[in-house]
């Protein structure tokens, strides 16, 4: 193949009329509406509440527990799982100090906690760049929703106040993923201010199949306008030890062999492992008949572990983990997924939920050898 | 700004864009109709979200950006991986047919529609827009040298005797 062929071929990849078309519309109707943003929403609220002022609303210590208890159902007994070591990995570099302060490793998951102190808090105002290894928004120009400064924009807000933005994302991945082809899956971050230039960020990596270890500990200064730009990125090793002790597990199996009229679904397997601190769910469904994972993939149904009245159970990751293969003349499908604690003996059911919007279930389950 | 001053931006923006980012939309997507869906969001970000641009090479590079982590984030849908999957043969047939390729071009566009995504957009950066391998570095937040191996593994893959 040559270049000129390969570029022959791009100068024929031209988009229809009737696409085009297409586009100008979808653009049109946007006129006259809010372009709607979780993570621009989210930098909001945190310059409303810092701008507003109010002590309350900035934290002076961040410990991992506490915030992870403010989410999730989490036994209070729980609390001496937190990993606390001054062999965690600490950043320095011209704007900041980020110090690993607490982790704890629960099987597949891992929680960090680390505690950023500005250098410089009358020049720099910290903020976060969520989903950091995505980002591509200006936040500087999103507007703040405060009393008295309503249209003013967050750039000119910290013109006023005369700092500069310090904008930070920070994350922990397996280190056995390469860093390269990273793509942000299987994780989870957050971050609560504390005064003069103090910042806590809780980060949460989970791997599907295994027990974490040695993990990455990623810190990233981003320019708040040019986000092809960063301005520092560091990079930390950072080994755990799994801390959950009491793991119990469970078979369950469903009563009814067949699901549903519309999908014969048979369940063949459900596991629960259960930690300290949640449940690791996996499922194991088969569907005779279909022949190709391509056919199945188009038709499918995922499943849900929900509690006895059919409401399903809180992930703990909103990602799940699902793999489907061809056996013989059937198609099996693994799906994994990490719900928070709940108390079993209250009794569990399964839900699937079809891609057309349709749910099954819920059906109980009962527990098997 | 108002609306009608918007659209008319939209309208500069789009005929400056589309067609590059049309392709690169169509390397990771492989379907029109996601595609479309796809630039939609892109040139609405474009008008409402975009940071304040340096240059016109820093906006093209931010556009290039933001359909490359928009393209990334559908492909991570289970199901849009699934309906990939399913229909790639027939997409693919039926985009040859809108775009009037030859034989030989058909089957140029079935080996490169082929390599892996990291791959298949490094070389339409590197080969048809002609950024260098430190350029795309900058704009797919990657390393160099990454670059040249991606580079050199999907020549490998197409056997072009491509000269830089």
């Amino acid at each position: 193949m040559k270049e000129r062929d390969y570029k022959k071929l791009y100068e024929k990849m031209t988009i229809s009329k009737d696409m085009q078309e297409r586009i100008r519309q979808g653009v049109q109707r946007q006129k006259g509406h809010s372009y709607k943003w979780v993570r621009v929403a989210a930098a909001v609220v945190v310059l409303c509440l810092i701008v507003g002022g109010s002590v309350s609303a900035t934290i002076r210590s961040g410990n991992l527990f506490s915030f992870l208890s403010a989410d999730y159902n989490i036994s209070k007994q729980a609390n001496h799982l937190v990993e606390q070591s001054k062999k965690f990995p600490v950043v320095d570099n011209e704007y900041l100090t980020c110090t690993m302060k607490e982790a704890l490793c629960d099987e597949n998951t891992v929680y960090c906690m680390a505690e950023v102190q500005v250098k410089n808090p009358d020049k720099y105002f910290l903020l976060d760049a969520k989903y950091g290894l995505n980002d591509y928004v200006d936040v500087l120009e999103d507007k703040l929703k405060i009393d008295g400064m309503k249209g003013k924009t967050i750039a000119q807000y910290l013109k006023e106040i005369k700092k500069k933005p310090l904008r930070i994302s920070a994350y922990v991945k397996s280190a056995e993923l390469e860093d390269e082809y990273y793509d942000g899956m299987f994780m989870k971050t957050d971050i609560r201010y504390g005064k003069g230039g103090k910042a806590f960020l809780y980060m949460c990596a989970e791997d599907e199949n295994e027990t974490l270890h040695n993990i990455d500990f990623h810190l990233i200064g981003w320019n708040p306008r040019y986000d092809l730009l960063k301005i520092f990125e560091n990079k930390e090793e950072l080994v755990i030890q799994n801390q959950s002790e009491e793991v119990k597990e469970y078979n369950y199996k469903i009563k009814e062999e067949y699901i549903g009229p519309e999908k014969s679904i048979k369940v063949t397997g459900i596991h629960i492992m259960e930690t300290e601190l949640g449940l690791y769910a996996t499922v194991e469904t088969e569907e005779p008949g279909k022949e190709s994972t391509d056919s199945y993939l188009n038709d499918h149904c995922s499943v849900n572990l929900a509690d006895s009245t059919g409401k399903t159970l809180k992930t703990v990751m909103e990602s799940w983990w699902s793999q489907t293969e061809e056996v013989g003349r059937k198609c099996k499908t693994t799906t994994r997924m990490h719900y928070e604690k709940t108390d079993l003996s209250q009794g569990l059911t399964l839900v699937l939920e079809g891609n057309q919007g349709k749910s099954y279930g819920p059906y109980s389950l009962v527990e098997s050898k | 700004m108002k609306t009608d001053a918007r659209m008319e931006e939209f309208e500069t923006i789009y005929e400056k864009y589309s067609p590059l980012l049309y392709r690169i939309a169509f390397t990771y997507l492989k379907n029109q109709d996601d595609v479309v869906d796809l630039l939609q969001d892109v040139f609405i970000k474009r008008l409402y979200k975009a940071p304040k641009f340096e240059s016109e090479e820093h906006e093209k590079r931010w556009m290039i950006r933001v359909t490359v982590n928009l393209a990334k984030d559908q492909l991570k849908s289970f199901w849009k991986k699934s309906v990939i999957i399913d229909e790639r043969e027939t997409l693919q047939q039926r985009e040859c047919q809108n775009w009037g390729l030859n034989d030989t071009e058909r089957e140029i566009f079935t080996l490169v529609m082929a390599l892996p995504e990291k791959q298949k957009i490094v070389t339409y950066l590197h080969y048809f827009e002609g950024y260098t391998c430190k350029e795309i570095a900058e704009i797919m937040h990657c390393k160099e040298s990454t670059v040249k191996m991606r580079l050199k593994k999907a020549r490998e893959i197409l056997k072009m005797e491509i000269q830089e």
